[in-house]
């Protein structure tokens, strides 16, 4: 009789996120790919967990004008694309058909103007089939509130969620923040209480390039937000924060770029990671993380990546 | 010309052009179709059955010319280029051009020459054993590329040769590449620095000296057989004698012309022979040419030369009379040379500000009328002052075609950066993209008042 030797098990990667099943806890971050019809049958598709689709609005919006869109900056990119989207009568007919085609678990972002709108859209998404779950995007300006944008303050974060949540029943509900605050984790944790079943963040910090010859901005648009790797340690301590503040599940993103800083928002407190600017750097980054994370894993001997969200151990202050 | 049977090769065009294949007949039967398409304006031939002829051929828009009043179809094996002579028709996986003509000699011509030859009512059951793997422009592919040369050429810029061969295959007049603009030896000394990060996690994962994401270049030069000068600069034209008809043969290598701006385009003019870079390529929509076009005038203003030397190329591989207009400010910083031009057949002139002391659109508007023959086309890249000065002294009369040129992030047509606004009926504005619409716009499509208010 041969002995079987016990081989080593592969690390499991996938995660939960509010009862929703992620084969890795790698998400496409809004806006980047757009709404996914590019990358129907891409390799890459099979190493993330979700796809969130390009922020869709109630009516079809044209976008910032042009002039430069996008700056780059050191490791970093600002842009100011003006949220250009079909609307939501176009995302519904159009767009969600083709994005199923992906495979994945679709997360469906929203914004509106007014809470009112925010409510209407998630009414009528909530009757659309195939949206795993619903991110709203309260970065955008309140037209009620002088354009103050909703995620600003706890109090208009908390109207939107709670309005949504009446409207979209089944699914998760995400809301995501956007870093310009002056403490972030109490508009998460009034969002919480509002009914969203998940935090994602962050949205981009609001910046500025200038041209110093032209003494002019280098965005068309003037001011813009930045992401990329220029950002991560100011988003990983807004996720940690967050994480801290909440039960509910947090999903942190802000400039991932390799599996170290996926681990890294992970050990944070994230139990799932949005990739953003990366992708649209190099489109093979998904599959180098999830290998990296896997590698790390094995490395440490951990059996799921599980048991690594919120493991961060604070050095014990003087 | 039986219109039926007309419609049937155009049909078969179509459907061979879906599965890859080019497609030429001769330039008589060019002729023949300008002679029943020209009774009336713009190409609306006499009968309904003809004009829906001539819109098939416009959606194969890579070919030529099609003969059509014939039943024989000629297909090019890839393998027989050295001329054995073959009675059987291969496999269609092996066949990379078709042509189509009308007469029995020129078939048994063609078969001697080693080209195998059937007959057209066979064609559409041999066409459907071919699976539609590429669409009409071939899907990009990310793909590394060896540097062959970095040479200085004009103030500032430099000519890059890569060696790649599908990018070089794949990519088609007009369109683009995304370039990654780091050496392999910074990459290293990155990689160094961050040395098994398990084990000393440095936290850094992009050098941020480094260009963060890849560059757009305009692709300038193709190389191989039927891009070699000699055969381009050919009077008259190769392409018009059927005998001469060639599979598109392409080189491995292609050129891209760039000017030093910033820090991705600085690491890219200090490569060495032997660098791998990555790309994404090609990207783009290639540039429309109308397959009944009999010449064309290229107008250029500084850089916008790189990407109309492309051009150029392939309108005089299809045969075409071509002129072009190159604008820069004195002789030393004209990235492309005349005589370049010219080596390819292009008649070509330089206008310089600074010599000449006229714009590029000032010669454009004395001398377009003697630059133009039979059905004509302006296509223009450069500032976008210039692209709209020569749309306004060219169009109505004559179509323009503009390459232009914006800040480009995911090159896709995904991250909706690049866009350029276009004119439509309604208030809320219309805009498209560089990367995927265009770069090549229909002049009188685009808002070109919009555009003078936001682009410098």
């Amino acid at each position: 009789m041969t002995k079987a030797i016990p081989q080593p098990k592969t690390p499991r990667l996938n995660v939960t996120l509010a009862g929703l099943r992620l084969r890795t806890p790698l998400i496409a971050a809004s806006g980047i790919w757009g709404y996914g019809e590019e990358h129907v049958g891409s390799p890459q598709i099979d190493h993330l967990g979700a796809f969130v689709l390009k922020t869709t609005t109630l009516h079809p919006r044209a976008g910032n004008p042009p002039g430069a869109r996008t700056v780059e900056t050191p490791a970093g990119l600002v842009n100011s694309i003006g949220l250009e989207n079909p609307g939501l009568e176009a995302f519904l007919a159009e767009k969600l058909p083709r994005a199923r085609e992906l495979g994945l678990p679709l997360i469906a972002s929203i914004a509106g103007a007014t809470v009112d709108e925010f409510a209407e859209m998630a009414a009528r998404l909530d009757q659309a089939d195939g949206i795993a779950a619903l991110e709203l995007n309260i970065s955008c300006p309140n037209v009620e509130k002088h354009g103050m944008a909703f995620g600003a303050d706890a109090e208009s974060a908390a109207a939107v969620v709670a309005a949504c949540r009446a409207r979209w029943r089944n699914n998760p509900l995400i809301a995501k923040l956007t870093p310009n605050v002056t403490d972030i984790a109490e508009i998460a944790v009034a969002c919480e209480a509002a009914g969203a079943d998940a935090i994602a963040l962050v949205n981009t910090f609001t910046a500025m390039c200038i041209d110093i010859r032209t003494r002019r901005p280098r965005l068309g648009a003037n001011f813009g937000g930045l992401s990329g790797p220029a950002i991560r340690p100011a988003a990983v301590l807004r996720v940690y924060r967050v994480a801290q503040g909440v039960k509910v599940p947090v999903i942190g993103m802000g400039g991932v770029w390799d599996a170290e800083d996926a681990l890294e928002f992970i050990v944070a407190g994230a139990t799932a990671v949005g990739l953003g600017t990366c992708l649209l750097a190099a489109p093979e980054k998904p599959g180098e993380i999830v290998r990296g994370v896997r590698e790390f894993l094995r490395r440490e001997r951990i059996a799921s990546v599980r048991e690594l969200i919120g493991s961060v151990k604070l050095n014990s202050a003087e | 010309m039986e219109p039926a049977h007309a419609r049937l090769l155009c049909q078969l065009a179509l459907e061979a052009r879906e599965r890859g294949f080019d497609i030429w007949a001769s330039a008589a039967y060019r002729a023949a179709m300008q002679r029943t398409c020209r009774s009336a304006p713009r190409f609306v031939a006499d009968t309904d059955l003809d004009h829906r002829c001539y819109g098939l051929l416009r959606q194969l828009g890579h070919i030529g010319m099609l003969w059509l009043d014939g039943s024989r179809v000629v297909c090019r094996l890839e393998a027989l280029s050295a001329g054995a002579p073959s009675s059987r028709f291969p496999g269609p996986e092996r066949v990379r051009c078709l042509i189509l003509v009308d007469q029995f000699e020129q078939g048994n011509a063609l078969r001697r020459e080693g080209w195998a030859v059937m007959r057209s009512r066979d064609l559409a059951a041999y066409l459907r054993r071919v699976p539609i793997a590429q669409p009409l422009s071939r899907a990009a592919r990310d793909a590394h590329a060896e540097v062959m040369a970095v040479e200085p050429c004009g103030e500032e810029s430099y000519r890059l040769t890569l060696a790649s061969a599908f990018t070089a295959e794949a990519a088609r007049a007009g369109q683009f590449l995304l370039l990654e603009c780091t050496t392999s030896a910074e990459r290293r000394a990155f990689r160094r620095a961050k040395n098994r990060p398990w084990k000393a996690h440095t936290g850094l994962s992009v050098d941020p000296k480094l260009p963060l994401l890849r560059r757009p270049f305009g692709f300038h030069r193709f190389s191989g057989p039927d891009y070699a000068p000699e055969r381009l600069a050919e009077e008259p034209p190769f392409a018009s004698s059927l005998a001469a008809v060639i599979e598109p043969g392409r080189g491995a290598t292609f050129e891209v012309l760039f000017k030093v701006v910033g820090r991705g385009t600085r690491a890219l003019a200090q490569m060495r022979p032997g660098e791998k870079l990555s790309l994404r390529a090609p990207l783009g929509r290639p540039t429309d040419i109308r397959p009944d076009l009999d010449s064309a005038v290229l107008v250029a203003g500084g850089m916008g030369a790189a990407p109309l030397f492309a051009l150029a190329q392939e309108l005089r591989r299809r045969g075409l009379t071509v002129h072009a207009v190159l604008g820069s400010l004195n002789a030393a910083s004209a990235p492309v040379r005349p005589a370049e031009f010219e080596s390819i057949g292009v008649h070509c002139v330089l206008v310089t500000e600074q010599e000449d002391g006229v714009l590029v659109t000032h010669y454009l508007k004395l001398h377009l009328r003697q630059m133009t023959a039979g059905v004509t086309e302006v296509f223009a890249c450069g500032p976008t002052a210039m692209l709209r000065e020569v749309t306004r002294i060219a169009s109505p009369a004559i179509p323009v075609q503009v390459l232009m040129e914006q800040r480009m992030t995911c090159g896709m047509g995904v991250c909706r950066g690049c866009v350029v606004r276009m004119r439509s009926a309604q208030d809320a504005p219309v805009y498209r993209t560089v990367c995927r619409d265009g770069p090549a716009f229909r002049a009188e499509e685009v808002a070109w008042e919009e555009l003078a208010a936001t682009v410098g």
